[in-house]
């Protein structure tokens, strides 16, 4: 839209037309941003949960037969 | 041992060297007589260095990250300059100390908005773009119009654009606090604008 230029040489659109034409752009954006914050706020709510359910256990050492 | 592409191509030590040798004059050819051409390091003849109210303006434009959005490079294409004038010229640069050549352009270019709106305009434009241009997405800078301008450190500031080059004179260091009274931070930013790319104005 930048470079348009009509047959008489003069420019097709203003740069103000070019900044409108970028708004349902900018939506998508917002979308796919939303999307992804999403995303993130799942993670964090997973692995609160998961910290949440587990439990501390005592790990077994087993004793040493014989070294080699 | 004769040096041949083979083992050029399986020494890579050797290789890193001659590929720094070659960069380097390449780089040296292209770069150094910048230093030393008039067109470059010359200023255009019309430019000055900014009055302390416009250096104020200046730097209030890089405080504000505008650089962000606006250029202020008109490219030698033929709907950059139908649309914001005369391409750039590197002689209209000499006293930008660092250069707002920017590189995004979500805003229009500025090389050459001096002159082309009114004071007026700029005033109700700063404080909410959508009052004059209805689709702008340019947030409102409010808060210049309540700023009272700081001119404390003003001469401090074109001292060191001296030691950078500019030809400021003692005269006009000692008179700059006087140029900032009782000014806005508004005032100094529409004084800057207004100012840009005036020398090649109306130039085809």
């Amino acid at each position: 839209m930048w470079r348009a230029v009509n047959e008489d040489g003069t420019l097709t659109y203003t740069f103000i037309e070019s900044v409108k034409a970028t708004y349902p752009f900018y939506w998508i954006r917002l979308l796919g941003g939303l999307m992804y914050l999403a995303g993130m706020c799942l993670m964090a709510w997973n692995m609160v949960k998961t910290i949440g359910q587990g439990k501390a256990v005592e790990a077994q050492i087993p004793a040493a037969v014989a070294h080699a | 041992m004769k040096l041949t592409h083979d083992k050029i191509e399986t020494t890579p030590t050797l290789l890193i060297v001659l590929v720094i040798l070659v960069v380097a004059i390449g780089g040296l050819v292209e770069i150094v007589p910048l230093y030393f051409q008039r067109s470059t390091t010359q200023a255009m003849q019309g430019i000055k260095p900014y009055e302390p109210l416009r250096l104020a303006g200046r730097d209030i434009y890089i405080r504000e990250g505008c650089y962000n959005c606006h250029s202020q490079m008109i490219r030698p294409f033929r709907a950059e300059t139908l649309r914001y004038g005369h391409y750039s010229v590197a002689g209209e640069f000499v006293y930008d100390h660092p250069f707002q050549w920017g590189s995004k352009r979500t805003g229009p270019d500025l090389a050459r908005v001096g002159g082309r709106y009114s004071d007026e305009w700029h005033r109700i434009h700063f404080n909410n773009p959508r009052d004059v241009v209805p689709e702008s997405n340019m947030p409102a800078y409010s808060w210049f119009e309540k700023t009272r301008l700081d001119g404390s450190d003003i001469q401090a500031r074109m001292k060191a654009l001296r030691t950078a080059g500019v030809p400021y004179t003692d005269e006009q260091i000692a008179k700059a606090p006087e140029a900032l009274k009782d000014k806005t931070e508004l005032d100094a930013v529409i004084a800057y604008l207004q100012g840009l790319g005036v020398e090649l104005r109306g130039v085809r």
